[in-house]
């Protein structure tokens, strides 16, 4: 055991005493030189490239103003869109939605029906216009009050005690009229 | 009472209706992002060809016209005509509207057209405003709430479906009670424009302002009067104004107050054929008071109730995005939020 030591030692010192015969050493050590250079001077650029265009991290006024910007953008994204969306939602409630692109007919003639029951005037003539749909409106609406009291006036008609009765009251309701 | 006067309508109304032949008329906006708008017009009608002078809007022989014929399935005839016109700009439409020889150029309309710059998007309105006719009337939304309202601007077509349709009840509930609210709006209006014409016209007169206040405090009785109709009687028999202002008022005022009432006529007799007005916006509809047709374009009925008391403004407002604001702005919050991590990682 002790023997295989001492023949390891003496190998190791004949191969550590025959060292190999390096030529161009000094080509050697100049390209060691510049790859180690290379590389820190690549280091170097990009740390420069970042620090150029971050740079305004380390100035502190800049870095609050931009910092500010963007949530004032941010802020102002957001209010726009949610007004945007409450508009368009309150639109959808409200808004009806109809087949039609063109609206027939009008209450039009309603106005000047009310002015000449107002003034008592007479409609004159030419100057008023209404449509089929209209007057078969009124026409109907004349027939169905006409129909609702015709059978009211024939019980009013063919009982004395109570015509005279309606009549004392309408009599009554006129002089309440006069006495304003 | 109330049998004759509807029955005197209904008579007056069987032998002086004359003419029912108005066109159908559509007019339509397209609204560019620059401000210009293309109108376009279409006229329909079943009496026969349409002259310029039967369409509601000033139309003259420089819009690009086009005239046709569709007959129905049951052989019936419809004159069409089309016309466009492109307008620089709305102040363009309003010339025309200034100049208007309409039909209905005896009321006054305008257009208005705005751009809002929002960095994220555009914003657009455009509308139509027909002008009030009573300076002195009263809004009819003090008279109506919401649903009433909505029930108000409605167009025919609308109200008949609804009343047809399933919940006929509530509407024909609702319907009468707009009715009613509507009589007494315009009642109201009207006392009140007759009041403020009287002042007008006996302006000077001793004791006018004495008058036209009393006349004011019994604007709510007057009122209620024609809603009764009572009115027509007392004031043919002048008891309304001996009893408010005294014998002798009466007298010296009596002919301002009829002068009066034919003033509220010419502006209550105002000639007004209806149209539908439609608005074709840049982008997406953020905003209207109209209805949506089956295309998404907002639409308007006209009536002349519509701008008796108030301006009839029919409105669309609309935005387009911005697409280089959206993009600068997200990167602009990259570059600052990666500023931020490069100073972390350096700590």
């Amino acid at each position: 055991m002790e023997s295989e030591e001492k023949k390891y030692q003496k190998i190791l010192n004949i191969l550590k005493k025959s060292k190999p015969d390096l030529q161009n050493t000094s080509e050697m050590e100049e390209n060691v030189i510049n790859m180690i250079l290379q590389k820190k001077r690549t280091k170097d650029r990009s740390y420069n490239i970042l620090d150029f265009i971050f740079g305004w991290v380390y100035v502190g006024w800049m870095r609050k103003a931009l910092i500010t910007a963007s949530i004032i953008i941010v802020v102002v994204f957001v209010y726009q869109q949610t007004v945007i969306l409450r508009r368009v939602s309150r639109l959808d409630n409200r808004t009806m939605i109809i087949e039609n692109q063109m609206f027939s007919g009008s209450k039009d003639e309603d106005g000047r029906i009310l002015f000449y029951r107002l003034s008592g005037q007479k409609l004159p003539a030419k100057s008023i216009i209404i449509s089929e749909k209209q007057l078969d409106q009124i026409m109907e609406s004349y027939n169905e009050l006409e129909e609702k009291y015709s059978d009211l006036i024939k019980l009013i008609e063919e009982d004395p005690e109570l015509k005279n009765y309606v009549e004392e009251k309408l009599s009554e309701k006129n002089r309440k009229k006069l006495n304003l | 009472m109330k049998g004759k006067s509807i029955k005197t309508v209904v008579a007056l109304l069987t032998v002086l209706v004359t003419s029912c032949g108005e066109p159908e008329t559509v007019v339509t906006n397209i609204v560019h992002p620059d401000g210009s708008v293309t109108r376009k017009l279409e006229m329909r009608s079943e009496d026969g060809e349409i002259e310029m002078a039967d369409v509601q809007v000033p139309f003259d022989s420089t819009w690009t016209i086009r005239d046709s014929i569709e007959i129905d399935e049951d052989g019936d005839t419809t004159w069409v005509k089309r016309a466009e016109k492109f307008f620089a700009s709305f102040d363009v439409i309003n010339m025309d509207y200034m100049a208007d020889s309409s039909s209905n150029s005896g009321i006054k309309r305008r257009t208005e057209f705005a751009r809002k710059f929002k960095w994220f998007n555009n914003e657009y309105r455009f509308a139509e405003v027909i002008e009030n006719t009573m300076s002195n009337g009263y809004p009819v939304s003090d008279f109506m709430n919401e649903e009433e309202l909505d029930w108000f601007y409605s167009p025919d077509d609308v109200v008949v479906d609804k009343l047809s349709g399933p919940d006929s009840l509530r509407y024909k509930a609702l319907s009468d009670t707009v009715d009613d609210k509507t009589d007494k709006w315009i009642y109201k209006s009207l006392v009140s424009e007759w009041i403020a014409s009287i002042a007008e016209l006996a302006k000077g007169k001793q004791g006018v302002d004495e008058i036209v206040e009393k006349f004011k405090k019994n604007e709510e009785h007057i009122t209620n009067l024609i809603i009764e109709e009572k009115f027509d009687s007392l004031w043919s028999s002048g008891i309304i104004f001996k009893e408010m202002i005294g014998e002798e008022n009466a007298l010296r005022f009596q002919a301002d107050a009829d002068s009066a009432l034919e003033n509220i006529e010419n502006l209550f007799m105002i000639d007004f054929e209806y149209y539908t007005v439609r608005i074709v916006m840049p982008g997406e509809i953020i905003g209207t008071n109209g209805f949506i047709d089956s295309t998404g374009v907002p639409l308007w009925p006209t009536n002349s109730n519509y701008f008796l008391t108030e301006p009839y403004v029919m409105y669309a407002e609309s935005k387009t995005p911005n697409r280089w604001a959206w993009i600068f702005s997200g990167i602009f919050l990259l570059f600052v939020l990666a500023g931020i991590v490069f100073r972390i990682i350096r700590k």
